[in-house]
C-alpha cells in the first residue's frame, strides 16, 4: 500500500507481539463525528472525507509521493495543455464485483461536476470515455488535476450515481457493514476485491462519541485500538495497554460559513467583524492533544500561517468597526452545528460571544448530523461551522473552495482570490487542526493521507498488547 | 310610627352601640396582635434571606480564598506551568487545564470560574469555554478593587436558547507564585435555593430581580402582592451599584382573614342580639303599651258611642290610675248621655207635640167655625140651612178625616221600627226601586261596584223612594214653573276611604231655600203642605241613615235643583257618626 505513514519512527516496538503483519482480526477506531451520508460529492466534514476513502476508491490518492494511481493506471497524460488522458487500470471491480469501466468514471466525475462539489472541476470542460481510458477537456490549464482526482468528492462510483444509503457500494478498501445510531458505531469489512488488495483487518468498526472524553475512556480502558482523542480520560491515569501516537499534518480547516437567510450575513462586514472580534488563541486547548494552528486564511501550507499572535487576540473594537457598516437587522443569528462535532458547539459558542459583543443576538442549534446535513443542503441557516480538508500547499483548491463555500464567485485566479479573500471573507477561517491519533501496540502499519486520514486499510493487529504497569494514585 | 316601635327601635339602638363598639375594639387588638406578628414574620423573613445571601457569599469567598492559593492544585498548576513557559501557556497545558477546571468548579459547587493571566488573558473557563484565549481586564480590575469582597455582577453565559444573563455573587482574588501571576474570578449563581429557606407556599414568597428583569420567578402571582407588603434586599456591585434585588412578601392573608372573620362574628353576634333585643323590647313595649291600646280603644268606642266599654285595671302605676279615670269618665258620658237622651227625648216629644198640635189645631178651626155656623142658621132657621148643612158637615168630616190622618202618621213615624241588618246590595236596592218608575220620568242611574253593605233592605228602599219621590215632586214644579224638563240622577261610588258607600239623588228641580235648608230633614217640617205633605218623609229619611249609623247632607244644584249626599259604612258597627246620642 501506498499510504503515508508520517510518523513511523514514533512506532515503538510491539513488546512481546509478534512484528509482521498479518490479516485477521477486528479494529476498533473512530470517527470525529457521526456521518450519515455517504455520497462522496457530498462530502463536507473530515469524518465523511475518512469513511468515505475507506468505502470509495478515486482515480488517485493523496501519498507522500505526491498523487498515486489507483483506479488509474498511471499518471495523466497531458496531450496538450488542456486535454488530459487518463488510462484506467484494467480488472479493478466494484465491492458488488462489478468491473469498473470508463463510463463509471466518466459519469462519476460528471457528477461531480453538477454537484455542490463542482468547484473541484470548475476547470474541466467535459469528460468522455476513450476505450480503457478517459478524456478531460480543460478549459485552462490544471498542472494540479491529479491532486484534485485524489479528494474524496472525485471517488468513482458504478454508473456514476449516488450510493445506496443503506449499503453503499463503493471500490474501497471496506464495504459497508451496518450503522448502528443507537450505539453509535459503524462497521466495514475488508472488501477483498480492492486493487491494493485485502487489507489486513476483517473488520474495521468505527465509533463517534456523545461525551468529549467518550473516545479516551474507550481507550484508556482498552476497548478500542486507536484513539483521535487522547490517550487518557483522567489526568495522571494511563491508558490500560502500551501506547504510541503519531501526529498529521495541520491541515483540517474550521472555519465558519454563512448562508443568505439572514441579511446580516448577507453583508461582508459582518463576516469581517467577527473575524476581527474572534479570540483565536483559545483554540489552542480544543482537541485532546492535536496540533491546533490558528489561522485568518484557508490555505494550510507546510510552515504554518504564522498569524501574528496580535492578531490571534480578538479585537473587539476593530469589530465594532467593521460592523458599523453593516445596516441593522433584527432577528438571532442561528449558527448550527453537528452536535456530533465534539468542539463545534464550543467553537460556535466563541463566534455567539463577538456577536454578543456586537449587539446581535446569536444561537447555537446543535443537531444530529443528518438534520445538519440536510439543513446545509437546503441552505436553512445563519451560519455553521464547518470543516475543509484539501492537500497542504495546494493554495488554488483552498482559494477556490473557501469561495466555492461562501459565494458563487467562481472563475477566478487564485491570485485574485487570495487578493481579495480578506475583504470578501466567503468564510472566516479558524484555525487548522491535525490528528493526533493513539494507537495500542498491538495495532501495526498506521499512517496519514495527504488529508490527514489514518491510512486503516495498512493497519494489522498483531499479537497481544502490552499492558501498562499500573498507575500508583 | 307607633309607639311601640319607637320604643323597640330606641332599644335596639341603644344595644348596638355597645355591641359596635366592643367589634371594633376586638377587631383593632386582634389587628394589632397579628400585625405585630406579621412584622416579626416579615423581619424573620427577611433575616432569613440576609443569611443565606451571607451563606452564598461566604462559601464564594471561601471558594476563591482557596482557589488563590498557591497551594492549591489547580492554580498552583497553572502558576508553576506560567513559570516554566515563561508567562505563555502552550496547548497541551491549556488542554490539561480544561481538563482539570471543570471538576474543580463542579467539586467547590461553583457556577463560574475565571483564571486570567497577567497579560489578562483567560487561560481557564469551563464554565465558558469559549472564552478562553479572549483577553478580559475587568477580572484583575475588579480583584483589585474589592480584594476579595464578595460582590454581585451580571454574567453573560451562552444557553441553549443563545446568550443568557445570570446574576452571579462573585469574589476575585490575585494568586502569586513568584515571578508568576494569575487572578481567579469565581462566582455561583443567584438562584431560586437561595430563596427556598424563605419561602412559605402561601404566606412567604420571593423573587429575583435582575434590573426589570425577573430571574427567579414566585411561587405565586406576584401582581397579587400589596407593594406595602414587599420588602427588598438589595444586591450590590463592586461599586455599589444595585445589579440584582431580592423581593420579599409576607402576606397578611391570615390577617386579613381573622379579621374578616372577627368582622363577621361581631356582625353575627350584633345581629343576634339585635334580635334579642328587638324581640325583648317588643315584649316590654308591648306590656307598656298594652294599656294604652286598650286605653286607645276605649276611646275609639267612646268615639263610636259605646259608652258601655271599660278597660281593665291591670296595675296601680300611672297608666292604671289613667284607665281607672278613663272608666270613670266613660261611666260619667254613660249617665250624662242617658240624661241628655232624656232631654232630648223629651224636647223632641215636645216639639213633635208642638207640631202636632199645631197640625191638630188647624182643622179644629174649620171644624169649630162650620159647627157654630151650623148652629147659627139652624137657630135663625136659615132658609138654606140645608145647604148649609151639607156644606159644613162636609168640612167638619174632611177635617176629621184630616185629622184621622195626622195622628195614623204620627202614630207610623213614632212606631218605626229597628233597622234589621243584613247583607245587602245597594245597587240592587237602587235598581229594584226605581222600576217602579219605569215608563214615568227617566231616573238616570250611575252605579258603580260596590260590595255588599250591612243594611236593612226595606228601610233603603223607602229611603231611595222617599228621595226619589222628593225629587219628582221639585222636577215637576219646575217643569210647571220654568218649562225646564226634569232630570232626577242616582249614583253610587265607593268612598275614598274604602269603609264606606256613597249614594247621592240629585234633581234639577226647584230647589230648597237656604233658610229653610236646616228644617227639611225636622218631622212635620213641610214646603208641601198645601199638596199634602206632611212633613215626615225627610224626617224618615233622615232616622234610616242614622240608625244605619250613615250621614246625610244636602246641597244646591249649579243651575238649580237638589242634591243629597248619603254616606253609608259596609259594617253597621262602624258608625260614621261621631257619637250616635
Amino acid at each position: 500500500m501506498a499510504s503515508l505513514a508520517l510518523t513511523v519512527s514514533l512506532l515503538p516496538a510491539a513488546a512481546g507481539a509478534e512484528s509482521r503483519a498479518k490479516y485477521g482480526g477486528s479494529l476498533e477506531a473512530s470517527l470525529p463525528s457521526d456521518v450519515t451520508q455517504t455520497d462522496p460529492v457530498m462530502a463536507r466534514s473530515f469524518a465523511e472525507a475518512t469513511l468515505l476513502g475507506l468505502l470509495h476508491e478515486g482515480l488517485y490518492r493523496n501519498t507522500a509521493d505526491g498523487p498515486t494511481p489507483i483506479l488509474a493506471s498511471a499518471a495523466p497524460v497531458f496531450e496538450t495543455t488542456t486535454r488530459v488522458r487518463i488510462a484506467l487500470r484494467a480488472g479493478a471491480t466494484f465491492h458488488d464485483a462489478s468491473l469498473i469501466t470508463a463510463n463509471d468514471v466518466v459519469a462519476s466525475l460528471e457528477r461531480v461536476r453538477t454537484s455542490p462539489s463542482g468547484w473541484l472541476f470548475a476547470a474541466v470542460s467535459s469528460v468522455r470515455a476513450d476505450g480503457g481510458a478517459i478524456v478531460l477537456q480543460l478549459s485552462q490549464p490544471t498542472p494540479n488535476l491529479a491532486a484534485l482526482l485524489t479528494l474524496p468528492q472525485a471517488a468513482v462510483t458504478p454508473g456514476g450515481r449516488a450510493p445506496n444509503p443503506a449499503a453503499p457500494i463503493g471500490a474501497g478498501p471496506f464495504m459497508w457493514g451496518s450503522r448502528d445510531a443507537q450505539r453509535r458505531f459503524i462497521e466495514l469489512k475488508a472488501f477483498d476485491g480492492h486493487v491494493n488488495g485485502r487489507p489486513f483487518v476483517d473488520k474495521l468498526r468505527l465509533h463517534w462519541f456523545a461525551a468529549s472524553d467518550g473516545e479516551a475512556r474507550r481507550f484508556e480502558t482498552g476497548s478500542a485500538h486507536i484513539s483521535q482523542r487522547g490517550a487518557t480520560a483522567f489526568s495522571g491515569a494511563a491508558p490500560k495497554f502500551v501506547s504510541f501516537n503519531l501526529d498529521s499534518l495541520p491541515i483540517i480547516l474550521s472555519f465558519v460559513g454563512f448562508g443568505q437567510r439572514h441579511p446580516l450575513t448577507r453583508h461582508e462586514g459582518l463576516r469581517r467583524a467577527i473575524n476581527a472580534g474572534l479570540a483565536r488563541t483559545g483554540f489552542a486547548a480544543l482537541g485532546s492533544g492535536e496540533k491546533v494552528v490558528a489561522t485568518r486564511i484557508p490555505l494550510a501550507t507546510a510552515g504554518g500561517n504564522a498569524v501574528e499572535p496580535a492578531q490571534l487576540a480578538g479585537d473587539i473594537l476593530a469589530a465594532q468597526r467593521e460592523f458599523a457598516a453593516v445596516p441593522k437587522a433584527g432577528g438571532a443569528l442561528e449558527i448550527l452545528v453537528d452536535a456530533s462535532a465534539l468542539d463545534d458547539r464550543e467553537i460556535a459558542e466563541r463566534v455567539v460571544r463577538v456577536l454578543d459583543k456586537l449587539g446581535v443576538v446569536g444561537t447555537v442549534s446543535a443537531v444530529d448530523s443528518a438534520t445538519f446535513n440536510d439543513r446545509l443542503a437546503k441552505h436553512a441557516y445563519d451560519a455553521y461551522i464547518g470543516q475543509l480538508v484539501l492537500p497542504q500547499n495546494l493554495a488554488p483548491l483552498w482559494w477556490t473552495a473557501s469561495y466555492a463555500l461562501g459565494s458563487s464567485r467562481t472563475g477566478e485566479s487564485a491570485a485574485t482570490m487570495a487578493a481579495t479573500f480578506s475583504k470578501d471573507l466567503p468564510i472566516v477561517p479558524l484555525f487548522h487542526r491535525s490528528v493526533r491519533a493513539w494507537a495500542r501496540n498491538d495495532v501495526l502499519g498506521l499512517g496519514f493521507d495527504g488529508l490527514a486520514r489514518l491510512t486503516l486499510d495498512d493497519a494489522a493487529l498483531i499479537g497481544v498488547p502490552t499492558k501498562n504497569a499500573p498507575v500508583t494514585p | 310610627m307607633k309607639l311601640r316601635a319607637r320604643f323597640t327601635l330606641a332599644l335596639a339602638l341603644v344595644a348596638l352601640l355597645p355591641i359596635a363598639v366592643a367589634a371594633v375594639v376586638t377587631r383593632e387588638m386582634i389587628a394589632r396582635s397579628f400585625r405585630k406578628e406579621f412584622r416579626d414574620n416579615q423581619m424573620a423573613a427577611r433575616q432569613t434571606l440576609e443569611r443565606e445571601v451571607a451563606r452564598l457569599q461566604d462559601g464564594v469567598a471561601e471558594a476563591a480564598k482557596a482557589l488563590a492559593g498557591r497551594d492549591h492544585p489547580l492554580t498552583g498548576g497553572i502558576l508553576r506551568e506560567l513559570v516554566k513557559s515563561s508567562g505563555t501557556l502552550d496547548g497541551d497545558a491549556m488542554r490539561r487545564l480544561r481538563e482539570q477546571g471543570g471538576p474543580v468548579m463542579r467539586g467547590l459547587a461553583l457556577d463560574m470560574l475565571t483564571v486570567t493571566s497577567a497579560t489578562d488573558e483567560v487561560l481557564l473557563a469551563p464554565h465558558m469555554r469559549a472564552a478562553v484565549g479572549e483577553l478580559d481586564g475587568t477580572i484583575a480590575a475588579r480583584a483589585q478593587q474589592t480584594k476579595g469582597r464578595v460582590i454581585f455582577a451580571i454574567q453573560k453565559l451562552i444557553g441553549t436558547v443563545g446568550t443568557e444573563q445570570v446574576l452571579m455573587a462573585e469574589s476575585a482574588l490575585p494568586a502569586v507564585d513568584g515571578k508568576a501571576s494569575v487572578t481567579v474570578d469565581v462566582g455561583r449563581k443567584v438562584t431560586a435555593d437561595l430563596l427556598s429557606a424563605a419561602r412559605r407556599p402561601g404566606r412567604i414568597d420571593a423573587r429575583i430581580r435582575m434590573g426589570d428583569t425577573v430571574v427567579v420567578a414566585p411561587l405565586g402571582d406576584w401582581t397579587k402582592y400589596a407593594a406595602s407588603s414587599v420588602q427588598t434586599i438589595s444586591l450590590l456591585a463592586a461599586d455599589s451599584r444595585v445589579v440584582g434585588s431580592i423581593e420579599i412578601y409576607v402576606s397578611d392573608g391570615d390577617l386579613q382573614q381573622v379579621l374578616r372573620n372577627v368582622t363577621l362574628a361581631s356582625a353575627v353576634l350584633a345581629t343576634g342580639a339585635l334580635l334579642v333585643v328587638v324581640l325583648i323590647g317588643t315584649l316590654v313595649a308591648r306590656r307598656v303599651t298594652r294599656d294604652l291600646d286598650v286605653l286607645a280603644q276605649g276611646s275609639l268606642a267612646a268615639a263610636r258611642g259605646d259608652l258601655e266599654y271599660r278597660v281593665p285595671v291591670r296595675a296601680q302605676d300611672e297608666v292604671g290610675a289613667v284607665a281607672h279615670s278613663f272608666n270613670f269618665m266613660m261611666e260619667d258620658l254613660k249617665v250624662s248621655k242617658e240624661r241628655l237622651v232624656i232631654a232630648e227625648r223629651i224636647a223632641a216629644w215636645q216639639e213633635i207635640a208642638r207640631r202636632l198640635a199645631h197640625e191638630i189645631k188647624n182643622p179644629l178651626t174649620p171644624i169649630q167655625m162650620a159647627m157654630d155656623t151650623l148652629r147659627k142658621t139652624w137657630r135663625k132657621k136659615h132658609p138654606s140651612f140645608d145647604e148649609i148643612l151639607e156644606e159644613s158637615t162636609t168640612t167638619v168630616l174632611q177635617e176629621a178625616d184630616r185629622l184621622k190622618r195626622i195622628v195614623s202618621e204620627f202614630s207610623d213615624f213614632a212606631r218605626m221600627p229597628k233597622p234589621e241588618f243584613g247583607p245587602v246590595s245597594l245597587n240592587d236596592v237602587i235598581e229594584n226601586g226605581l222600576a217602579l218608575y219605569q215608563g214615568s220620568d227617566a231616573v238616570n242611574v250611575q252605579l258603580a261596584e260596590l260590595p255588599k253593605i250591612e243594611a236593612d233592605r226595606g228601610q233603603l228602599q223607602q229611603v231611595l223612594l222617599n228621595l226619589v219621590e222628593n225629587a219628582r215632586d221639585a222636577v215637576a214644579q219646575r217643569t210647571a214653573k220654568d218649562g225646564v224638563p226634569g232630570k232626577i240622577t242616582v249614583t253610587t261610588a265607593m268612598g275614598a276611604s274604602k269603609d264606606r258607600v256613597e249614594w247621592v239623588v240629585q234633581d234639577n228641580g226647584i230647589g230648597v231655600p237656604a233658610d229653610v235648608r236646616d228644617k227639611v230633614f225636622a218631622p212635620y217640617f213641610s214646603t208641601k203642605l198645601s199638596q199634602g205633605g206632611t212633613g215626615l218623609g225627610l224626617a224618615i229619611v233622615h232616622r234610616i241613615v242614622s240608625d244605619h249609623g250613615g250621614r246625610i247632607s244636602l246641597s244646591d244644584v249649579e243651575g238649580g235643583g237638589a242634591r243629597f249626599s248619603i254616606e253609608l259604612p259596609l259594617r253597621a258597627a262602624d258608625s260614621l257618626l261621631a257619637s250616635r246620642i
